[in-house]
């Protein structure tokens, strides 16, 4: 495993009485893409401006590279920053723009010179030297941010929500060419979205915020798969929630009784919170769930239902299903592969599912 | 709302008439070769602007008066920016009421105000001089300065100073290469605000005037004699041409900011 680069122990901040963040503690690899996600509001802001150096910690402590920073200015961390909007410098041309922390080093001309067009042709903006900041496009002030911050060789780039302003297809454009990036630079990248599919689709590591708190670091497919508890489960993709309640406990798992599926035998690993409340929640994606259009289908664990509505999307089709004994509807998801029919609302439904695509969650 | 074009173009007509037609008999007398003031004009001379050159006093009084709007313009464009960052940047316990106080001078009667200022000052003992009248007129233009810089300051984005300091710029550095070149274009407008309204500010300047007299005081003096109004006309075109000059410079220092920077520092003030 990599070293760590950023150590974060116990951060805490508030203001005033308001509790932005409580105790976060994490560790983020070195030249790793990690993300802070959550919705708006849970301190992952708070957190990247704390590891820049713009705000100080209520409690805890910050290490970067190993050494604290404590008391440390944003201009002494080897960290830089691309912030939300930019912030490009308006009375400055493009090369002045990237060339503006390379000047305060005090470096040669010709090199400065050498440096600044070589970055701008590694983001995609050479020739554009003389450009007047104003004149230039959402995306192109995108570049020259992350020109001008990735041309001092920091040993972590900071990345406060930088696609949200852009439009949804240049979006997807530059979330590859940031992963393409990071990894030809190696440099650890530390990215704050709200963006669920964002940070699923850029990450190494994905740290979910509610509230202030951590409420799970793990990787993408684990975040996915195996969320650990019901916010966290929401909030990344879909999931239908079923009640669910406790039979048994037997070695490597529990038996549960799940409206709607019934009897369910859950592994451990499906259970990542343990089932310590009788009342549980059975949680399954939408793609776990499988309509079975042939009758004399014959595995065992199916469930019948009643089509509620068809939302048709060309490669997807999504359903909700009235589950028999169920309380309220399921999503379900199916591939539009060829020949497979749609159903209508209001037709029967034959729901197959797997107990390993079940969670169990508190 | 085009019912009527015709009512509302004469009004408008009339209006910028009755504005500006006063303005335009000063040059149109200063140029006139008669004493009295009135229709039919008599001739074409120089005479009023030679009196002008040789009017000592009125030289001296121009001198104090310009000595007295640059110290004006320049104290109350600091004290302007310092506040006007303050209460855009940073939070502090009273601060509307402090910032009321630092507006409050824009409503109060300037008679007050000159009344109130030259009690104080002979009570304190200090003695009337140049600087009096500076002290007064700093008071009335500080808020002008605030209103237009805190304007500049308002559309200056936080996080530019936050990437020059993130970029490995000291404070000073980012203040100096980024802060101010942004609002210069607000500080050069304070500045005209500032002398303008210290160069032809009369009520303050009468009470707490020395011995020497500013222009706007000369003026009045000099209204007392008929055979002078000529040469005062003359004044007062010198002075129109002068202010329309600084007019047209400021609106080309700001179009040349907007053109630059894609922002108006000065937006609305000008």
């Amino acid at each position: 495993m990599k070293n760590a680069m950023i150590r974060l122990v116990g951060i805490g901040k508030h203001f005033g009485e308001i509790v932005a963040l409580d105790g976060v503690s994490a560790e983020i690899r070195e030249s790793e893409f990690f993300s802070l996600l959550g919705p708006s509001g849970c301190g992952k802001t708070t957190l990247l401006r704390m590891i820049a150096g713009f705000d100080e910690p209520s409690t805890g402590e910050i290490y970067i590279d190993g050494k604290s920073m404590d008391g440390v200015p944003p201009n002494r961390r080897p960290t830089n920053m691309v912030f939300q909007n930019y912030a490009i410098f308006p009375h400055l041309n493009v090369a002045d723009n990237v060339a503006y922390g390379l000047r305060a080093q005090r470096q040669a001309k010709d090199e400065i010179r050498g440096q600044v067009s070589e970055t701008l042709e590694m983001v995609g903006m050479a020739g554009f030297e003389n450009r007047q900041s104003h004149a230039l496009s959402g995306g192109q002030r995108q570049r020259v941010a992350l020109a001008r911050a990735l041309i001092l060789k920091p040993k972590v780039l900071l990345l406060d929500e930088p696609l949200s302003a852009l439009d949804r297809q240049l979006r997807e454009q530059m979330q590859t060419e940031l992963r393409h990036l990071q990894r030809a630079v190696g440099i650890t990248f530390v990215f704050v979205t709200h963006d669920q599919e964002e940070a699923l689709t850029m990450s190494d590591r994905i740290a979910v915020l509610f509230d202030g708190k951590v409420a799970q670091l793990d990787s993408p497919i684990e975040l996915y798969r195996r969320p650990a508890n019901k916010r966290v489960g929401e909030f990344i993709g879909v999931m239908n929630f079923l009640r669910a309640n406790l039979i048994s406990e037997f070695p490597g798992g529990y038996e549960v009784d799940v409206e709607g599926l019934g009897r369910v035998a859950v592994s451990m690993r499906q259970a990542p919170g343990g089932a310590s409340a009788s009342r549980l929640l059975a949680g399954i994606r939408p793609e776990m769930l499988t309509l079975v259009f042939d009758d004399a289908d014959s595995s065992e664990n199916y469930a019948k239902g009643e089509v509620v509505d068809t939302q048709y999307l060309g490669d997807m089709t999504y359903y909700e299903i009235a589950l028999d004994g169920a309380g309220k509807t399921v999503t379900l998801s199916m591939r539009n592969t060829a020949g497979r029919p749609i159903l209508a609302p209001g037709t029967g439904a034959k729901v197959r599912w797997t107990p390993e695509s079940v969670l169990l969650l508190n | 709302m085009r019912g009527k074009p015709g009512a509302l173009a004469v009004y408008a007509a009339a209006f910028l008439a009755f504005l500006y037609a006063p303005a335009i008999l000063l040059p149109v007398f200063a140029f006139n070769d008669s004493k009295v003031i009135a229709f039919p004009l008599s001739g074409f001379t120089f005479e009023w602007f030679r009196q002008i050159l040789d009017a000592d006093s009125l030289h001296d009084a121009t001198l104090n008066s310009l000595f007295i709007a640059v110290s004006t313009a320049i104290l109350a464009t600091t004290l302007g920016t310092f506040a006007a960052r303050a209460s855009t940047r940073y939070r502090f316990p009273a601060k509307a009421g402090i910032m009321g106080l630092v507006m409050t001078p824009l409503v109060l009667p300037e008679i007050i105000v000159g009344v109130s200022l030259l009690v104080a000052i002979l009570q304190l003992g200090i003695e009337l001089s140049l600087w009096t009248i500076v002290l007064g007129h700093v008071l009335i233009c500080t808020p002008f300065s605030v209103a237009i810089l805190g304007s500049a300051f308002q559309n200056f984005d936080k996080s530019l100073e936050e990437a020059s300091i993130d970029l490995g710029r000291s404070r000073f550095a980012t203040f100096r290469l980024i802060t101010l070149p942004l609002v210069l274009p607000g500080i050069l407008a304070s500045l005209l605000v500032s002398f303008t309204i210290s160069l032809d500010e009369f009520i303050i300047a009468f009470f707490l005037a020395g011995s020497e007299a500013t222009l706007p005081i000369y003026i009045w003096g000099q209204l007392r004699f008929p055979q002078k109004i000529p040469a005062l006309m003359a004044v007062g075109t010198v002075l129109l041409v002068a202010s329309l000059t600084l007019l047209a410079t400021a609106e080309f220092l700001r179009r040349s900011s907007i053109r630059r920077t894609g922002t108006d520092a000065a937006k609305g003030l000008m």
